[in-house]
């Protein structure tokens, strides 16, 4: 049996190069947004028949660099190098998204933007090394509750855990870090080392328990959260777990990492990059060892070379349900978004 | 005037291999042009210099051997060397010479640009910024630093060919 990335769909309207996608948390709309300073939303009538339904625009001077929902799905925020971070929301079913809230702070280009599993946080990061958590209150009032200064450089993303409230970024200055809350003090509680250039993209498996980053570096890495006293012997500090990088796949893309996904639904990896390439990859089949570490070993079951032609893709996104789990979302310097579907034959 | 980074740059006299010969094959209209060493260099030797009325070629800051062409992979890699170790114009002049090739090129073509081995002291830093495609996309839509970046780029077209 073959597994095997098809296109199914290949949505136009973007004029410049594709940043971003985010599948709403039905999976029901998809987002884009790019460097025309513009979010579109998509809607398929049938699987291979998409319509844009909205162009979000006006809020943002400048390039819109990153998109997502709040897992609510009535929300959207986005974050654009004019350094704001913009908040919109549909009046009405099948109406107009209106801005609502536009968020300041940032020195400069704004990159990345999360919201927390609950909706109440959101955090965003950018070039001015900085990560911001926000709080989401009544009215469309944000509040900035902490302004986390401790990476050495731009940071590129940032991503909350799928269930608790511990938020990973990653940065320019080659490390991961961990934030948590501890009354009301946001603080880092690990640093993750190890990619030897720029981490561009991170994403939690379904229980937060292991993490993916995609690297400058050309490399993904997989880190898995040890607790303190954990069977396997990981020393820990401060009573705090500790994330270990236990896989490195290396030689599988040819230039930079720029996006990878997890699917929540059947715990595939998506990456994609510099190379024009996308790539999957699955976790094998634990095998008893007698070594106290628990290494975990992945495989590539499919990829797309020229992915986007001759470009570079810039995201990709799984399916976020059950409905299409094996579809997935890509975006490219060619202004265009492709749908695709991983089939086994 | 603001005081210059380096007062006194050694000039080069630009090479004889000025211009490509251009064959009879060539000419004709479905000659598939193949992208080389030369013509990368041709490309990027008359940028001028953020500082002095020279061009790259001019100070030495770009040498056609010190670019790398492989067509069949789409790929180039370009070194060049600042003027003085510690030029704080060398990640201008790099951004000049990526967005030459983003403007010239085929857009098939992967870039990259580095500061040549040893020849600054903030090299890896230089070369790191020049190939993040983000920062150099956040750079490019400043009006400011797109206007003196097209300034340097008004002689580019040159390709060697400079009389003053």
């Amino acid at each position: 049996m073959t597994t095997r990335l098809y296109q199914i769909a290949e949505l136009k309207g973007h004029t410049d190069r594709v940043w971003s996608v985010a599948w709403s948390p039905t999976g029901n709309v998809l987002a884009s947004c790019g460097s025309d300073k513009t979010v579109r939303l998509w809607v398929s009538n049938s699987d291979t028949e998409w319509i844009c339904t909205n162009v979000l625009e006006g809020t943002h001077k400048r390039t819109i660099r990153n998109v997502a929902w709040n897992p609510d799905g009535r929300q959207l925020a986005t974050a654009s190098f004019d350094s704001l971070i913009g908040v919109w929301e549909q009046e009405e079913e099948g109406g107009d998204y209106e801005s609502v809230a536009t968020l300041e702070g940032h020195e400069n280009e704004a990159k990345s933007v999360s919201w927390a599993k609950s909706g109440t946080l959101l955090a965003t990061c950018g070039r001015d090394k900085s990560v911001w958590i926000w709080e989401v209150g009544t009215d469309n009032d944000f509040e900035c509750l902490s302004v986390l200064q401790e990476h050495t450089q731009d940071v590129k993303m940032v991503m909350w855990h799928p269930i608790k409230e511990i938020l990973a970024s990653a940065s320019y200055d080659d490390t991961i870090k961990i934030w948590k809350e501890d009354e009301d003090d946001w603080y880092c509680s690990d640093t993750l080392e190890g990619h030897e250039s720029t981490i561009w993209s991170i994403d939690f498996d379904k229980t937060g328990e292991y993490l993916v980053s995609g690297s400058d570096d050309k490399t993904l890495k997989f880190w898995r959260c040890y607790r303190p006293d954990n069977r396997e012997g990981i020393i820990t500090d401060r009573n705090e777990p500790k994330w270990k990088c236990i896989c490195t796949m290396s030689g599988y893309h040819q230039r930079c990492i720029y996006s990878v996904s997890w699917s929540k639904v059947h715990g595939r990896i998506a990456s994609c990059g510099g190379d024009n390439t996308v790539r999957i990859f699955e976790q094998e089949e634990s095998t008893v060892s007698g070594s106290t570490i628990d290494t975990t070993n992945f495989s590539m079951i499919a990829s797309v070379t020229s992915a986007h032609g001759v470009v570079d893709v810039n995201c990709v996104q799984w399916y976020p349900t059950e409905k299409h789990s094996n579809w997935l979302a890509t975006a490219g310097d060619d202004g265009i978004v492709r749908i695709w579907q991983l089939t086994e034959e | 005037m603001p005081e210059l980074i380096n007062a006194n740059p050694t000039i080069y006299t630009p090479s004889k291999v000025s211009h490509r010969i251009i064959t009879e094959k060539e000419e004709q209209e479905d000659f598939e042009d193949t992208i080389d060493s030369q013509e990368v260099f041709d490309l990027i030797r008359s940028i001028s210099d953020p500082e002095h009325p020279l061009t790259l070629e001019e100070l030495n800051v770009t040498q056609l051997d010190h670019i790398k062409v492989d067509d069949t992979n789409a790929y180039i890699s370009i070194e060049f060397t600042p003027t003085i170790p510690h030029c704080s114009m060398a990640t201008l002049i790099g951004l000049c010479i990526r967005v030459r090739l983003l403007r010239s090129l085929p857009e098939r073509f992967k870039v990259d640009i580095m500061v040549r081995k040893g020849t600054h002291q903030s090299e890896q830093a230089v070369n790191k910024q020049l190939n993040d495609k983000e920062r150099v996309a956040a750079a490019l839509e400043n009006n400011h630093l797109l206007e003196v970046v097209n300034q340097c780029l008004s002689t580019a077209h040159k390709r060697g060919n400079v009389s003053r």
